[in-house]
């Protein structure tokens, strides 16, 4: 069925392969964080669980469960147990889903599809974002949100380190909440990077966060005035002339280093302490949508499938196929390094 | 030596004082000196740069690593500990919050002093290497001034960025980008397109960080591909999908290339948002719904009537519960002009102050609910005028009235009666100066 290329071209870095992925584009992912269960969102309106064995380099995956929707599911999110797994997406509804069970409920509503959301464990709190341009916050046990967030523009993506949250909307801005006081705004700016915004991760410890753009480039921003010496942005996932947008971002769980995803096929790792790069991986031939660590950072998890970053017409159902790969994060790749200069001083 | 017991019987008291303390000085030095280099010889047996092991370099034979007890520069204190700490676990986190002063300010500063570039824009202290201008990866620092307030605009930028009496310091001359001179703009945009046009099309721009956009309507992948789903589920063929992109595509081309023709004329040109047969989503995607019942070009007047009956559409029906920690659960419909969300009002509402600016900005009047990055998607209508500062973003409240201020180079003011342009014989004195707006235009 497949005759995009010899699977080592979607597979350069020789990833395990996860088994019967989804039949069409992933549109994100995302562990466990008691377990080695990996959750995957897809345009063909399926949500999907996999129970994923590792010992060493080698990985095992079985299927567990699914859970469909009526139209693409564009997010996911786990409860901090490891025993539902909510999803949201084109049908404006998230839903939640306890795995043991096997049971699931719709538990939010939109006038517009959820793009991004995550579970406060310490709000005991679903919040989701939407291209209605609010958030809106979700105790489950009631049909009604707890509060709704107005938003300038359409909710592109969300991160939280609580009590950190931050949006990135359409037209670059990024809206920045104390979860301690949700109802606020603590700050909005502009994105320092000068295109659409497309990806963001809080800071591990809420120092500041992440932002990615269409643009291969990622910015650095922190939030404290005083800290504002310390902004920066870099340059990623190009190729010549060709700029490929940022399309995940995510913290190592434990290091602190982070991973890019970028629309050119190929996943980075990064430290920005040291501002380095960690590892470059090999590209793959198809754009890499979304990507995830499991909870102690062993394994990456990424997607190699359309994202439509050429439009529709680049899009071809009948042979287009959709891969998750798991990939051994070694010490190498994701700790942080200091970074060595030269015995010769300036 | 000798001198002096020569003549000790004439030296006097003072002089006899000093060369105690002369000779007291020398030990002491002599003393340090020796601490010094024995602790130099400690940890560079034999590489020894002259700063030690408070080098703020790292050196191969370095064993341990950077400690640095050395008071930072910027009075945060000194970093007592471990550099490489990522998860910053053990360090006092600065309240991010709560901004006072870093017990622990979690990342080395002089790591970030290091000025190596590399290929990937770093190496620049930091931020904004990021313009199209000249200081891609690799300019040097300039001299930090940790509170100087280089932006400029802020009255009119209050919403945007962070409060003005807490400016981000910047450094570089990006940041301090002041649209004050045309041609500088011009090529900042120039380069931009040339460089660091992005593969994907549809999207804001600004030619200046920390600026709101110049050209905005982002149209996103996932909304693009949604859009797509939704008409072939309702059977639109691919064809016509595809041309549709194309043409929004192509909209958006023009927008960009009008945008580098000409910086400040702030088209009206509504072409921003993505084209989505409006039923498919359902009205409630604003700007996918939007955009196909304009015509190509329509008056800044034509524009803000859609935006608004879709502004309402948003406004979700449920009203939310109140429950802790959210003591003011209002409704978000607040105020009937709205064009931006009610945002701002809600704000004002719940009494709180956030500690955004935007919103003493969006304080001034409850009608001119225009908080600062909500406007941006409908600067397209804002007229500036040539003397304002690009983004006229400081006309906010103004772009929320139809009648705009005429100015030069403007094509789609709306200032006086329209019926002027519905009149088949003008008489002489009433012919009308400026264009007419597009709406008239057949």
């Amino acid at each position: 069925m497949s005759t995009f290329g010899s699977p080592a071209n979607t597979n350069p870095n020789k990833s395990y392969e996860v088994v019967q992925p989804p039949s069409d584009g992933v549109s994100s992912l995302s562990f466990s964080p008691k377990a080695n269960h990996l959750i995957a969102t897809s345009w063909d309106n399926q949500v999907r669980c996999w129970e994923i064995m590792q010992s060493g380099a080698n990985f095992n995956s079985t299927p567990k469960a699914a859970i469909a929707h009526d139209n693409p599911v564009l997010c996911s999110a786990w409860k901090d147990d490891g025993t539902t797994v909510f999803s949201g997406g084109c049908d404006k509804q998230a839903k939640m889903w306890n795995l043991l069970s096997n049971q699931s409920m719709q538990v939010a509503a939109h006038d517009a599809p959820i793009k991004d959301m995550a579970w406060i464990p310490e709000m005991s709190l679903l919040v989701t974002g939407s291209w209605d341009k609010t958030l809106r916050y979700w105790d489950t046990r009631q049909p009604n949100p707890v509060h709704v967030q107005q938003l300038p523009e359409r909710c592109y993506a969300l991160s939280v380190r609580y009590p950190l949250m931050v949006v990135g909307t359409a037209d670059r801005n990024l809206i920045i909440f104390n979860l301690q006081t949700p109802q606020n705004e603590f700050k909005r700016i502009v994105s320092p990077l000068k295109f659409q915004t497309r990806c963001i991760a809080a800071f591990p410890d809420q120092q500041g966060f992440l932002v990615g753009s269409i643009e291969g480039r990622v910015g650095v921003h922190h939030l404290d005035d005083g800290q504002q010496n310390k902004n920066f942005t870099f340059k990623c996932h190009r190729e010549g002339n060709e700029i490929y947008s940022v399309n995940s971002l995510n913290f190592h769980p434990v290091h602190g280093t982070f991973a890019t995803a970028g629309s050119d096929g190929a996943f980075n790792f990064w430290d920005k302490d040291s501002k380095q790069r960690l590892k470059a991986m090999t590209r793959c031939s198809q754009p890499i949508p979304c990507g995830t660590f499991n909870s102690d950072g062993s394994i990456y998890a990424y997607a190699v499938c359309y994202d439509w970053s050429k439009g529709a017409e680049n899009h071809n159902p009948a042979t287009a196929k959709t891969y998750i790969y798991l990939h051994q994060a070694l010490e190498s790749e994701v700790k942080g390094k200091p970074r060595l200069v030269t015995q010769t001083r300036k | 030596m000798c001198k002096f017991l020569v003549s000790f019987p004439v030296i006097s008291l003072r002089s006899l004082l000093y060369a105690l303390s002369l000779s007291l000085s020398l030990s002491l030095s002599v003393f340090f000196f020796i601490q010094m280099s024995l602790s130099d010889f400690g940890t560079f047996p034999i590489f020894s740069c002259r700063y030690g092991d408070k080098c703020k370099f790292l050196h191969s034979t370095q064993q341990q690593q950077q400690q640095q007890p050395r008071a930072n520069p910027f009075g945060f204190g000194s970093q007592t500990g471990t550099p490489f700490q990522q998860t910053n676990t053990q360090q006092q986190k600065s309240n991010p919050f709560g901004f006072g002063t870093q017990a622990g300010a979690p990342f080395q500063q002089t790591k970030i002093q290091q000025q190596k570039s590399n290929l990937f824009g770093f190496g620049v202290q930091n931020s904004s290497p990021s313009t199209g201008a000249s200081n891609f990866g690799g300019q040097q620092t300039k001299i930090f001034k940790p509170f100087e307030n280089k932006w400029t605009r802020s009255s009119s930028a209050a919403g945007a960025s962070s409060t003005p009496s807490q400016q981000e310091a910047k450094q570089s001359q990006a940041a301090d980008h002041k649209c004050t001179d045309p041609e500088a703009c011009m090529r900042i945009i120039a380069k931009d397109f040339e460089q660091e046009k992005p593969l994907w099309k549809l999207t804001c721009y600004s030619h200046s960080k920390d600026l709101p956009c110049d050209i905005t309507g982002d149209v996103s992948y996932e909304e693009l591909r949604a859009v797509a789903y939704d008409e072939a589920k309702r059977g639109v063929n691919l064809q016509s999908i595809v041309e549709r992109e194309r043409s929004l595509l192509n909209s958006k081309l023009n927008e960009f290339q009008s945008l580098l023709h000409n910086p400040y004329s702030r088209r009206s040109d509504p072409a921003p948002f993505p084209g989505a047969p409006s039923p498919v989503t359902s009205t409630s995607t604003p700007p996918l719904a939007v955009q196909h019942r304009n015509p190509p070009s329509v008056s800044s007047f034509g524009q803000l009537g859609p935006s608004l009956n879709i502004g309402f559409n948003t406004r979700p029906a449920a009203p939310p519960n109140n429950a802790f920690p959210f003591q003011n659960p209002a409704q978000p419909v607040q105020t009937p002009v709205a064009i931006s969300p009610s945002a701002s009002n809600f704000f004002s509402q719940t009494g709180g102050s956030p500690f955004g600016n935007s919103l003493s900005f969006n304080n001034q009047s409850s009608m001119l609910s225009s908080s600062f990055p909500a406007s941006t998607q409908f600067t397209n209508f804002e007229v500036t005028q040539p003397s304002m500062l690009l983004n006229g973003p400081s006309h906010m409240g103004d772009g929320q009235k139809p009648a705009l201020k005429p100015s030069e180079g403007v094509q789609r003011v709306f200032s006086g009666d329209a019926a002027i342009w519905a009149k088949e014989k003008w008489n002489p004195g009433e012919i009308p100066e400026e264009a007419p707006p597009d709406e008239f235009i057949r």
